[in-house]
């Protein structure tokens, strides 16, 4: 390994780490969201939620989180589908915070 | 043919940010200017002339594609190569998004290590003309 990939892979664990950190306050917004989504429309309030669910797969996938981006993709999905009852999408967010759950209690942080 | 140099990050979520700064500064030792939004980043144009955008579909207020005449009207940004990054997955949206006036279309999980050199490939095969 070359001096420069060793200093981008130590880079890569500081991030991983700090995305690992902040996912608890993630899932916080993600509550605030989902409080907000009332039983019928709400699209705006669905509209938010899903971009944090985008956003979530997005740098999951990109730090290797797999089953969380999953579980972030499906919640979008459900999100973007009008006819998803609420309650759906409360059990999508289960998923996302399960998965959360393991990554920050299984000392996925290297 | 002018070597890509400069990129322009517009990406609202942190964490991204982050990785793409190492990315692109780290291996690709581009000179990267970062934004977490497409307003600032319009507002950033003038004094800040990149020679790419890499640009995130879905951001606050004001989207990527909102986002792209926009950039497309600023004497700054008319020329510069426009990457759109996006988490959507099985959703063939590339064709349509091409069509509306970007590069090219790049798809999130990226793999940070190998990003410097697929940009530097869409730079050649847009600018290779010039």
């Amino acid at each position: 390994m070359t001096d420069t990939q060793a200093r981008i892979e130590a880079g890569m664990a500081v991030l991983r780490g700090r995305f690992v950190e902040r996912l608890p306050a993630r899932l916080d917004e993600f509550a605030a969201a989902l409080a907000a989504i009332p039983e019928a429309g709400g699209e705006d309030a669905r509209s938010h939620m899903a971009r944090l669910a985008h956003s979530l797969a997005g740098a999951a996938g990109t730090f290797g989180f797999d089953a969380l981006t999953a579980a972030a993709r499906r919640l979008d999905a459900c999100l973007r589908d009008p006819a998803s009852p609420r309650a759906l999408v409360a059990a999508g967010l289960a998923e996302v915070s399960s998965a959360t759950t393991s990554i920050v209690g299984d000392g996925a942080i290297d | 043919m002018k070597a890509l140099e400069r990129i322009m990050v517009v990406e609202d979520d942190a964490d991204i940010r982050d990785i793409l700064e190492l990315s692109l500064a780290g291996v690709g030792g581009f000179q990267v200017s970062l934004f977490g939004d497409a307003r600032s980043a319009l507002a950033a144009l003038p004094e800040n002339p990149p020679d790419m955008i890499l640009l995130d579909l879905m951001l606050p207020d004001l989207g990527g594609l909102e986002a792209l005449p926009l950039i497309r009207a600023e004497p700054s940004g008319a020329g510069a190569a426009v990457v759109l990054l996006t988490a959507m997955a099985g959703v063939d949206v590339r064709e349509e998004f091409l069509a509306r006036g970007v590069q090219e279309v790049l798809f999130k999980p990226f793999d940070p290590m190998t990003l410097p050199q697929v940009l530097a490939g869409i730079w050649l095969a847009t600018r290779g003309d010039d």
